[in-house]
């Protein structure tokens, strides 16, 4: 009987520490799969913005991705040197916004469009993004410094397409993946 | 040799038990913690979570956005409002039809998409969602979306051929602070079946 307890226990504990193990790594193991998704595109590599094509299904690899967004994604690593990132916001009105999500897919940091055209009353501006433990100090007044809370993660540019679905939409889409290239890195 | 199998057997046992324990036990509390499925407030059919995508979301709400909502957004930027449900609660179902009737609303930009088993559902048209920059209105500024898998008049999503689990999702970009502040209880779409095959 008391090997039947020692068993329990040990099952009773072995589960609790595999419960939060499990809830620890659960968001950094979608990250690590969502890297690997992008960097295994095509011409994708770390450190540099890859350029993707409209959502359509059967590509749609993000569960509940907008069908009605063009994204251009990074991953990156600052753990040895910043990145400098050249964001440009499309000539539209239309929503825009460039995401940072940590290794544990924490949205640390958005930049949307309608900020950047008041805030640094400009279309284009470079962030700089740093690891957690960098002593990096601002350039410049026109610079945005970013700190993220680990050395590695992936950002998001998404544009937002009026109508897909249209004649005139898919023409707006093809100035909108122009607009893309005019954010990279250095 | 013999004594040695047998408690290497147990120990194995008790990893396995263990395991489907722990594992079993993350998947219940995040849904009891969250209140649901997706989200922790209600309105109508659709839910939603100020938590989405934020730093300050607890290690529940992280597990999981990561898994059903990854690379979200924080609130100020998007609300993201998801219903498996109709107006009467009845879950969601591919075999059915269902209008979604509402007016715009307080938010920038806003779009309603369908999902089955949380991608896109095929079809045709290639088409996924409506828009505030795509939908058709009536004089009144409302507006009617028809879920079904034949042609439909208007606006129409088609929701394709077989089997999965039926999912809307409404964002809204850049909310009103209105919006924010009233989650539970702003106007939203009317999700209404008209009938199953």
């Amino acid at each position: 009987m008391k090997g039947w307890k020692q068993d329990i226990l040990a099952i009773l504990i072995l589960a609790v520490v595999i419960h939060f193990i499990a809830l620890w790594a659960t968001p950094r193991f979608v990250e690590g799969m969502v890297e690997k998704g992008m960097l295994t595109k095509e011409g994708c590599k770390l450190n540099t913005i890859c350029y993707r094509d409209i959502n359509v299904a059967g590509i749609d690899e993000i569960p509940m991705a907008n069908p009605d967004s063009l994204f251009s994604h990074l991953v990156y690593d600052v753990s040895k040197e910043s990145l400098r990132i050249h964001l440009t916001v499309p000539d539209t009105d239309m929503y825009w916004s460039f995401s940072l999500y940590a290794r544990n897919l924490d949205n640390y940091y958005v930049l949307n469009d309608k900020r950047l055209k008041s805030e640094y009353s400009s279309r284009g501006i470079d962030l700089v993004l740093v690891g957690p433990k960098s002593h990096y100090k601002k350039t410049s007044a026109n610079e945005i410094m970013v700190v993220s809370p680990s050395d590695r993660g992936v950002g998001l540019i998404r544009m937002i397409v009026a109508d897909r679905y249209s004649a005139k939409g898919i023409e707006e889409m093809r100035e909108l993946k122009k607009a893309q290239e005019m954010s990279y890195t250095k | 040799m013999k004594h040695v199998f047998k408690y290497i057997g147990k120990g194995l046992l008790i990893i396995i038990v263990a395991f489907v324990l722990g594992l079993g036990s993350l998947v219940a509390a995040i849904y009891i913690q969250e209140k649901g499925p997706w989200g922790k407030l209600r309105n109508g059919p659709w839910e939603t979570n100020l938590d989405t995508g934020s730093a300050e979301a607890g290690p529940y709400t992280r597990a999981k956005v990561a898994l059903f909502g990854t690379l979200a957004l924080d609130p100020s930027e998007v609300v993201y409002y998801i219903a498996f449900n109709d107006s009467k609660g009845q879950p969601l179902d591919c075999e059915c039809n269902y209008r979604l009737e509402g007016e715009d609303p307080g938010a920038r930009w806003w779009s309603v998409t369908v999902y089955k088993d949380f991608h896109f559902i095929p079809n045709d048209r290639k088409r996924y969602s409506y828009s505030k920059t795509n939908i058709v209105r009536d004089k009144d500024g409302r507006w009617i979306v028809k879920l079904s898998s034949k042609p439909q008049e208007g606006n129409w999503i088609p929701l394709g051929d077989g089997e999965g689990k039926l999912i809307l999702a409404l964002r809204l970009y850049n909310p009103d602070p209105s919006v924010i502040e009233n989650l539970d209880s702003i106007d939203l779409p009317s999700i209404i079946r008209e009938g199953c095959r």
